[in-house]
């Protein structure tokens, strides 16, 4: 779906309520009343659009991305919790029963104490929801457990408002927007059913089996997973997969890595993995028969579909992953296109399938060139980071303007790279990115 | 179309798309609360 019609949509749902308020025949109140009342509205249809904010729906971050799914996801939540802080307090009109000439009920607001206190319930849950979300790193709590907690939090603070938008609001009182807000609050629901329940049952039909694990860099491996009694995945290069190694189709356990492989080469699929936490840590230790199940094809780094006249990959880190994948789909395409592909690391041991990627450059015609931060004596490629002079030395070249550029690395050195050629005159169009940390 | 928004790098791009969005909303939220005062004039 094109970003444009994304946010067009998203703004249609979340004004939607305000403005069958506006046209539902009702006197208007004073400005305070209406103010509160309009937040309230507001800050609930963000907080149902979150849930299809969650990265996990293809429609939306194959256009956009999941890291940048999340991000609004993020900056929304903020947007909300403002609304809903603001909601109670902005009110004027005195809580008390309606006056029999009242029959709109525009000078009181609700006494029904249970309408109140589904309210207040959720105005309270969801503060601790968002900041526990905004400082998850700082919490000493496993990233599942958050996740878990998030979602139940989520689902309850959505149920709780739902009573109180029906029973309390006075707009709500219409039949039209009473069946909206139903029909929102389920479509919520049905995202995240999608994602607990229907998805591990459709995982569980496509099962995977670890076909080998090898270590290809320092603390780095790659995983080949091989397809159980179907016919494989059917994904771009570039693109992304949920993870789940060991546990149950219905498992928290999952986790987003890359997909390193090329469609083309074959049926199963292989991820490089950097040792980082709880899970990636223990990748070393995985032996081949581990079962597994993958959510996949996720995200947009992909190039298939793509017809600027050359390719340059920038690639920082385990960020190589996808760009990996990338190079060995337009190998096996046999791809004319010409290539560039920066590569940065800290020490050379860190470099990932070095000799393929030699091989890369001998076979395919890939311009390679290394960086390293602290390169070994008589070390011949680039010394240093992949930063803004980096970029203004090697992409300057005006023939490269037109080319595309697919950049994965350390949040800073795709902001440098992005930058940089933003400043050399490549439209934005012509830069795609996947962010592995979205916080 | 053209985009308003692509002389930056996307983390700034997305801040502004937000930003835009949310005085969208901000917009509609006043006209809600204000149509009773300009109503009544
Ligand atoms: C789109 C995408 C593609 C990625 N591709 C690769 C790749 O090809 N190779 C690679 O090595 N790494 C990749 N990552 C990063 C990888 O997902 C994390 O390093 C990994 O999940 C860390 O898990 P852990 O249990 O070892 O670490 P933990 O100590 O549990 O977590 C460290 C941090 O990793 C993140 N994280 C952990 N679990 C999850 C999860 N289930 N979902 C989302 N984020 C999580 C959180 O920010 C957390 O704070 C990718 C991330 C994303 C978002």
């Amino acid at each position: 779906m094109n970003p444009r019609l994304l946010l067009a949509i998203y703004l249609a749902i979340t004004l939607a309520p305000l403005g069958l308020s506006a046209f539902s025949g009702r006197p208007a109140r004073s400005l305070w009343d209406e103010l509160a009342s309009g937040a309230g509205m507001l800050a609930y249809a963000i907080i149902l659009a979150e849930f299809l904010l969650s990265g996990r729906f293809r429609s939306i971050s194959r256009r956009i991305g999941m890291d940048v799914t999340m991000r609004f996801h993020q900056l929304f939540a903020r947007s909300a919790l403002v609304f809903a802080l603001l909601h109670p307090f902005l009110y004027r009109a005195p809580s008390k029963p309606p006056y029999p000439w009242d029959t709109t009920r525009q000078l009181t607001l609700t006494d029904d104490l249970s309408a109140i206190a589904s309210g207040v319930a959720a105005w309270l849950l969801l503060t601790p929801l968002v900041l526990q979300a905004i400082g998850r790193d700082r919490l000493d709590m496993r990233y599942e457990v958050w996740r878990l907690m998030h979602g139940l939090g989520a689902a309850a603070v959505a149920a709780l408002l739902l009573h109180h938008t029906l029973a309390a609001g006075r707009y709500s009182a219409d039949p039209v927007l009473a069946a909206v807000w139903i029909g929102l609050f389920a479509i919520a629901l049905a995202s995240l059913l999608s994602i607990y329940l229907v998805k591990p049952v459709l995982k569980r039909m496509r099962p995977w089996v670890v076909d080998s694990v090898r270590p290809v860099a320092a603390r780095t491996w790659e995983v080949t997973l091989a397809p159980r009694g179907h016919g494989g995945l059917r994904y771009l290069a570039g693109q992304f997969a949920w993870l789940n190694i060991g546990h149950g189709p219905a498992s928290l356990f999952e986790n987003p890595f890359s997909i390193s492989s090329a469609p083309a080469a074959g049926n199963r699929v292989a991820f490089i993995i950097k040792e980082l936490g709880d899970f990636t840590r223990t990748v070393g230790r995985i032996r081949p028969g581990t079962p597994a199940y993958l959510d996949a094809p996720h995200g947009h780094l992909c190039v298939a579909g793509r017809d600027e006249p050359g390719i340059a990959l920038i690639a920082g880190g385990v960020g190589i992953a996808p760009l990996l994948g990338i190079l060995r789909q337009l190998r096996l395409d046999r791809d004319p296109r010409p290539t560039l592909l920066a590569y940065g690391n800290r020490v050379a041991e860190q470099i990932v399938c070095r000799d393929e990627i030699d091989d890369l450059a001998r076979h395919h015609g890939t311009r390679v060139i290394h960086a390293l931060q602290e390169p070994p004596p008589g070390w011949t490629g680039h010394s240093g980071m992949l930063d803004a002079a980096f970029f203004r030395d090697h992409l300057a070249d005006p023939g490269m303007r037109e080319w595309l550029f697919v950049i994965c690395g350390p949040p800073a050195m795709m902001d440098a790279a992005e930058t940089a050629l933003i400043g050399l005159g490549v439209p934005a169009r012509q830069i795609i990115c996947e962010r592995f940390r979205y916080d | 179309m053209i985009d308003p928004f692509s002389r930056y790098p996307a983390p700034v791009r997305h801040r502004l798309v937000y930003l835009a969005v949310t005085a969208i909303m901000l917009l509609g939220l006043l006209a809600f609360a204000l149509r009773g005062v300009i109503a009544g004039g």
